[in-house]
């Protein structure tokens, strides 16, 4: 199962029922292609950093969703690049992210508990044979 | 940025991912003209100034950041 974390930035020139239509044609085109929108965080209307489309602001959407596949966030994708109302889109793995995370973490782990077992000498040699 | 002792603030705190969202945190690693800081000057570890530089830049995607200012 896939995590994923999708930003949309909206115009700010929507009022709220536009805003919300435009969150639950969202919500529904993932859900449709077998995603779970498993939270969707508003952070309001927020000025950006630099102007984007020409828009100063902007409302800042947040879904968490769950998926096998790529397919609900390749339309997510499409639609974004199709609507004027979505004025910017990031969509990131949150799963990988934190995979990686425990692989290091395991093996920080592995090298503490299994410490000084292997002495230098053959350490040294196992890293030859490697190269062989 | 500390003068002295630098020590990587990521790896204080365990922390285990650099979220892009924490502008608040992210702010103190872009000075004035918004670059990245180096790490040299910032003390953070190689490690964790790679994870550091992605959360930067998904940050300047999202106009979360500025990519550049004066």
């Amino acid at each position: 199962m896939r995590e994923y974390e999708a930003v949309f930035i909206l115009a700010p020139t929507l009022d709220e029922e536009q805003t919300q239509a435009i969150i639950d044609s969202l919500r529904q085109a993932a859900e449709e292609r077998g995603a779970e929108v498993a939270n969707v965080d508003r952070w309001g209307r927020r000025r950006l950093a630099f102007p984007v489309k020409k828009h100063t602001d902007g409302q800042y959407v947040i879904f968490t969703v769950l998926a096998d596949s790529n397919v609900a966030l390749r339309e997510l994708e499409r639609r974004v690049r199709v609507s004027d109302s979505i004025i910017r889109f990031l969509a990131i793995r949150v799963d990988l992210e934190r995979k990686r995370a425990e692989g290091r973490k395991k093996r920080k782990e592995r090298r503490k508990t299994e410490p000084e077992a292997p002495a230098p000498a053959q350490g040294s040699a196992s890293r030859e044979a490697s190269h062989a | 940025m500390p003068r002295r002792r630098r020590y990587c603030k990521f790896c204080a705190d365990k922390m285990e991912y650099i979220d892009y969202k924490d502008v608040r945190m992210l702010n103190q690693y872009v000075p004035e003209r918004a670059k990245i800081s180096p790490r040299r000057l910032s003390g953070v570890c190689a490690p964790c100034q790679r994870k550091l530089k992605r959360a930067l830049k998904r940050a300047r995607h999202l106009a979360l950041l500025p990519y550049v200012s004066d």
